[in-house]
């Protein structure tokens, strides 16, 4: 009896001092990793190259046009018809249905504001010069810059918005600008699509708050799934801050072969960011080069860009199924395994050494999963 | 006479104008009686940010004209490098700066800096924890 009392004792201490039975403990070098991935929502500057950036009739012009199936040249497609509201503007198919079925998966639009490159393989340096490339892009919306100011000039709502935005009438803009101004447009509503806060965002303000009670209402599985994602997992390395990503491009050991040759992943987005009209060192841009086209004018293409694609910001990860730039990974589990199990034959010689097989428990595998999920909207 | 020819050749490279000494900055030696002062000019060093970092090459007290100067970054343990290539400007006052730089991963950069100045190369290394 008496036994039993002193290790119950002993128990009840160990819980006052650490929180709760079974909780995970995060040391101070962790905590400052943890720190790192907020706070959410975070403030993100406008875009200066985009002079309706932040505009509220820019806004609402480009809300409007998202939705509308007559920016695509036979009114088969809008904006939504693959970015999907409903799926975390996704569709969730393996890869995008156009009017053929295309080579890559329809990423997410949410938390694009702010980010230096667009596309998996960063073929654009803006989200108004990405905006344009479906509208015009022959196997998506196939549409021609006269045929999207005539949409414009039909629409009474559409004058009167673009007026109000970019204080110019429809009617005497040339064709180009009036393409260039719509996706502008549509790039000001895009910048508004924000996840909300997670509640790995409420247990991460606890975290630093020392906050008990509020840390305790995050799974503990999570918890763990945490520790291994900014420890032996070091996926932090380029899931990085707020935004679970570091902007740039890696080669994580997807294939990159399609069924009619190869994806030149980030090699081939350099060639084409660089030879877009509307890129930032371009006559389009709203501001100042000198300052908001750093990366564009000082991006270098390297042989081991073949097979990089972009890394992918991790909020809200759950809603965006199926993953990789190929869509060859249907759930969060799979991808999991994906580095579990990682080939590293198919990774580039000159490629990231930070990449090699986790060799995960099932239930650390159950972890990070649970970790993951905990980052999509509440 | 030879002395006197020696200290008047390194007058003419001398630009007097900046002090060599940088507010927060660091410094190293790349050999020969030299000193490379360095700093970034706008801190703190974020990962995924670009950044840009100012040089001074100096003997003693004299700011001496840099010739060439090519600089590039990489992660000793990931085996990469930068994604971006720093552009250089030589400036009239000795003072090199290397902008468009950007590190995209937390860890250990080491940068490596190429110089000339007099006709005279030099190598040295910075390393950087961020």
């Amino acid at each position: 009896m008496f036994r039993v009392a002193i290790q119950l004792l002993f128990f009840t201490t160990a819980a006052l001092l650490f929180g709760r039975a079974g909780a995970v403990e995060f040391n101070a070098v962790e905590r400052e990793l943890i720190a790192q991935h907020g706070p959410w929502p975070m403030q993100f500057a406008g875009d200066s190259s985009n002079r309706v950036s932040e505009n509220e009739q820019a806004i609402r012009l480009g809300e409007a046009l998202f939705f509308d199936h007559e920016l695509g040249i036979d009114s088969k497609f809008s904006c939504a018809s693959c970015h999907d509201p409903g799926r975390a503007f996704t569709d969730g198919l393996k890869t995008a249905q156009g009017r053929v079925r295309l080579d890559r998966n329809t990423p997410s639009l949410l938390n694009l504001k702010a980010n230096r490159w667009f596309g998996w393989g960063g073929e654009n340096d803006s989200l108004w010069a990405q905006s344009i490339r479906p509208i015009l892009a022959a196997d998506e919306m196939a549409n021609h810059p006269d045929h999207v100011r005539e949409l414009l000039l039909s629409r009474q709502r559409y004058r009167q918005f673009y007026l109000q935005a970019f204080a110019a009438e429809v009617g005497s803009e040339t064709s180009e600008k009036v393409l260039v101004n719509v996706g502008k447009a549509l790039a000001a509503y895009q910048e508004t699509l924000l996840s909300l806060r997670s509640s790995f965002d409420d247990f991460r303000d606890a975290l630093l708050a020392g906050d008990q009670t509020a840390m305790s209402r995050y799974p503990e599985s999570a918890q763990r799934g945490l520790k291994i994602f900014i420890g032996e997992g070091r996926c932090n390395l380029c899931h990085l801050g707020p935004r679970f990503s570091n902007g740039e491009f890696g080669d994580v050991g997807i294939p990159y072969f399609t069924a009619d040759g190869v994806d030149a992943g980030r090699y081939g987005g350099i060639q084409q960011v660089r030879a877009n009209p509307y890129n930032l060192l371009g006559k389009y841009n709203d501001g100042d080069p000198g300052q908001n086209a750093v990366s564009s004018s000082h991006v270098r293409q390297t042989h081991r860009n073949w097979g990089e694609f972009k890394i992918p910001g991790l909020r809200a990860v759950a809603a965006t199924a199926p993953y990789m730039h190929n869509g060859s990974l249907p759930t969060l589990r799979d991808v999991v395994l994906h580095y579990s199990l990682l080939d590293e034959e198919r990774l580039h010689t000159d490629g990231e050494k930070i990449l090699r097989p986790l060799n995960l428990s099932n239930s650390e595998v159950d972890d990070l999963v649970s970790f993951l999920q905990s980052l999509g909207d509440e | 006479m030879i002395r006197f020819l020696f200290i008047a050749s390194l007058q003419l490279v001398s630009l007097p104008l900046l002090a060599c000494d940088f507010a927060n900055g660091e410094r190293v030696s790349p050999g020969d009686g030299l000193m490379l002062h360095y700093r970034i000019k706008s801190p703190p060093l974020t990962v995924a940010q670009h950044f840009s970092m100012q040089f001074l090459l100096c003997r003693g007290e004299s700011v001496l004209a840099v010739e060439g100067f090519k600089l590039d970054a990489l992660m000793p343990a990931h085996g990469h490098g930068m994604n971006y290539k720093a552009s250089i400007d030589l400036l009239d006052d000795g003072l090199v700066e290397a902008s468009g730089m950007l590190f995209h991963m937390p860890g250990q950069w080491r940068v490596t800096v190429n110089l000339s100045y007099d006709g005279v190369a030099r190598q040295t290394q910075l390393d950087f924890e961020i």
